[in-house]
């Protein structure tokens, strides 16, 4: 008898200790946990906290139930359920500005809102990135202009980051457009990547429409790949004060 | 022998006194993060919620391992709200 239970107890609580709390996942949920990964991998917890922070407890609860061993999966179901549902929330949230998705808004009414509401502009600055032909990827000193960009805004609250891409005039007017998008998306990436809120930014992509210098030489195509970045910080007054001014 | 079951007894006895100050401890977190929006809030929040559900259901050890990882999140949360 106490051979047997020496024996036994061990095991019992081996198996009471390290538990089902499996880690690794269900092979079910492999689908769900890809999602999940990319979603980590692109940011999303920054650009959709709440959703992304779901998907991700909906899996681990999910994974924990299947992981029970009940022949009733109706719970791990619904909870693989939700995940998806969440992940797919945060997959539309932090849609990255793309040909398909972009919106090629004109700048002049826009321009025109900003002037009529913003009374007092405390910071305003440009900067211009500029791209080789061909290219969406930043340079070394493109990263560099970046980061003084964003060492300049980390602590401001209430700014607008207008991000406007372009290409030179060479080339198809569709691939241009498409060209000028990536370029926008890159440096939008770098935005979100450096914890910059999504609702700060507007990306806009301008194709070949709006070149800086009308020049058709090598000079001119130079300074006409590019992304300027405008950044405002906006600060409205109340009416009260707009009815005294 | 007596003694090896005695202390087995014990110990087995004592989880349920350490339960219920970790069901309050995931009360008191789920209180905390109901309203809160915010990515390691938000984990922790459902995380402290499912370690309730496993308190309800009886099952300790699950719900001490979720209360767990309730608690990595809340320290992540005040952490980065601290600085």
């Amino acid at each position: 008898m106490n051979k047997h239970f020496f024996f036994i107890l061990p095991l019992l609580c081996i198996s009471c200790t390290s538990n089902h709390f499996n880690t690794n996942g269900h092979y079910l949920l492999q689908d769900t946990r890809i999602a999940i990964e990319t979603g980590r991998q692109n940011h999303f917890s920054s650009c959709a906290p709440i959703a992304f922070a779901e998907a991700e407890a909906h899996l681990i609860m999910a994974n924990h139930e299947f992981s029970e061993g009940n022949m009733d999966r109706t719970d791990a179901q619904a909870l693989q359920q939700k995940a998806k549902l969440f992940i797919a929330q945060a997959q539309k949230k932090c849609a990255y500005p793309t040909p398909e998705n972009v919106k090629v808004k004109t700048s002049q009414p826009a321009l025109t809102i900003v002037k009529e509401k913003t009374e007092l502009i405390q910071l305003d600055f440009k900067e211009t990135i500029l791209f080789a032909t061909n290219s969406t990827s930043l340079s070394e000193l493109s990263e560099q202009k970046l980061e003084q960009v964003i060492h300049r805004i980390h602590d401001k609250n209430n700014i607008n980051i207008s991000i406007s891409g372009h290409s030179d005039e060479r080339g198809k007017t569709t691939y241009n457009q498409q060209l000028s998008c990536a370029r926008t998306n890159t440096i939008f990436r770098y935005f979100l990547h450096a914890g910059i809120h999504i609702k700060d930014i507007h990306p806009r992509c301008f194709g070949a429409n709006k070149p800086l210098s009308i020049g058709h030489n090598e000079v001119s195509w130079k300074q006409n790949r590019r992304v300027t970045i405008h950044i405002s910080k906006k600060l409205r007054l109340s009416t009260e004060k707009k009815e005294k001014l | 022998m007596k003694i090896f079951i005695a202390i087995a007894l014990c110990c087995f006895l004592s989880v349920p006194a350490h339960a219920s100050s970790w069901e309050n401890e995931a009360k008191q977190l789920v209180k905390i993060y109901t309203n809160t929006k915010n990515y390691h809030a938000r984990l922790s929040l459902r995380f402290a919620e499912f370690s309730l559900h496993e308190f309800k259901e009886g099952d300790w050890l699950d719900a001490k391992q979720f209360l767990n990882l309730a608690r990595q999140y809340h320290q992540k949360y005040q952490s980065r709200h601290h600085e």
